[in-house]
């Protein structure tokens, strides 16, 4: 009893970190190691990982708020695309062939890696004008960065394409296996062109909410395990609390080197599925 | 919204909404860590089934938290007069119950 309990928690302190440095969740650690490493069956793994996704985004949301770097109204705006998303989610995976939409998605997060490797050395988006969107919500923010040791003022800019995007994420996260961390990072980074620590931040915010609908429905089902949920959950926020600590004395180049891997492994994924599909 | 003083802690000032929020988000994982810790450890010496209770009361407690974040927000909003952000955290949370109605887990 006291052993897996241990193994649990620990395992899960490094998901926990991670998940928050990227503002990704964890599911991507959460579901092997559970399913591979402790021999847990697939739904029972799902459920526990997206009770740990609610820990991942409520623990480093404390954080995150304290230092200004998560952009509440972007995370509020954006969370309408991935809330609706999920709800017409359904009716997608019933007109889409999931073997092209893994192999498209797996070519974009090739893409996407391509274009995190070439900005590697990019601190901050110069030059951004913000559109008459984000200037009439006033999406526009301002942290303290630590690493630079200055404050930070930055813009959004293409705010539609943005929720656009989050709303097809959102609708195809269920299908594609995949969190929809990943792409809210990629939206708010490369399309609305926020400083790679807010979108980090501002993920991690948003991931919370959709994962606590996801939990709401495991639960009523009865496949939440409170004996597994419940050491990843505090293994999670510790993690989490450690991870918060460590991404705001990162760098903004040091932290998109971090996503080039990630990106990498996601595509792999898609691709591979893609094919077997 | 920002101070002139660069280059230090915190210069950059806080809306209320998000004072507020980090309460809630704070308060919520704290309560929750709690019951979990307890709970495994009543379930650890005594093997005792309040110990489970208690674990599923701590993930409980979890699941409500962004939920509960989005309804304080949507109230901070009105509070303020900012009908815009009021009625997208509505339209947030109806997507979220409604989610849940269909069990649709995703």
């Amino acid at each position: 009893m006291h052993l897996p309990f241990a193994v649990y928690f620990v395992l899960s302190i490094v998901a926990g970190l991670i998940g928050s440095m990227l503002g990704l969740g964890g599911g991507i650690i959460i579901v092997p190691m559970l399913t591979l490493g402790m021999g847990l069956d697939i739904h029972h793994a799902v459920a526990a990982s997206a009770v740990s996704i609610i820990a991942t985004s409520t623990g480093a949301a404390v954080a995150y708020l304290h230092d200004r770097l998560t952009n509440t109204r972007v995370a509020m705006l954006l969370e309408v695309g991935t809330t609706l998303g999920a709800l017409s989610g359904a009716y997608a995976a019933t007109v889409l062939d999931s073997r092209w939409l893994h192999i498209l998605f797996g070519l974009l997060m090739l893409y996407s890696a391509w274009n995190m490797y070439r900005a590697r050395k990019q601190e901050l988006p110069e030059g951004v004008q913000p559109d008459w969107l984000a200037r009439r919500l006033r999406l526009s923010g301002a942290y303290y960065d630590q690493a630079l040791d200055r404050t930070v003022t930055y813009q959004v800019t293409n705010t539609l394409p943005g929720l656009f995007i989050m709303y097809l994420s959102g609708g195809l996260a269920g299908m594609l296996g995949v969190g929809g961390g990943v792409f809210k990072v990629l939206a708010m980074d490369q399309v609305m062109r926020m400083p790679i620590k807010v979108s980090t931040a501002t993920s991690n915010f948003m991931i919370g909410v959709t994962a606590a609908a996801s939990s709401a429905v495991y639960f009523a089902q009865g496949m939440v395990e409170p004996l597994v949920a419940g050491p990843v959950v505090l293994g999670v926020l510790l993690g989490a609390m450690i991870g918060t600590r460590l991404m705001v004395r990162l760098k903004g180049s040091q932290l998109r080197t971090l996503f080039i891997p990630v990106f990498l492994v996601v595509a792999a994924q898609m691709l591979v599925r893609g094919v077997q599909l | 919204m920002e101070q002139s003083t660069e280059g230090k802690r915190f210069a950059v000032e806080r809306p209320r909404v998000e004072v507020y929020l980090a309460y809630l988000l704070r308060a919520g994982s704290a309560l929750a860590a709690l019951l979990i810790a307890v709970g495994l450890a009543v379930l650890s010496i005594t093997g005792d089934s309040v110990g489970a209770a208690l674990v599923t009361a701590g993930l409980i407690t979890l699941v409500l938290t962004p939920v509960a974040r989005v309804v304080v927000a949507m109230i901070l909003f009105l509070q303020e007069r900012d009908y815009t952000f009021a009625i997208i955290c509505a339209v947030v949370l109806a997507a979220v119950l409604l989610g849940v109605l269909l069990g649709r887990a995703h």
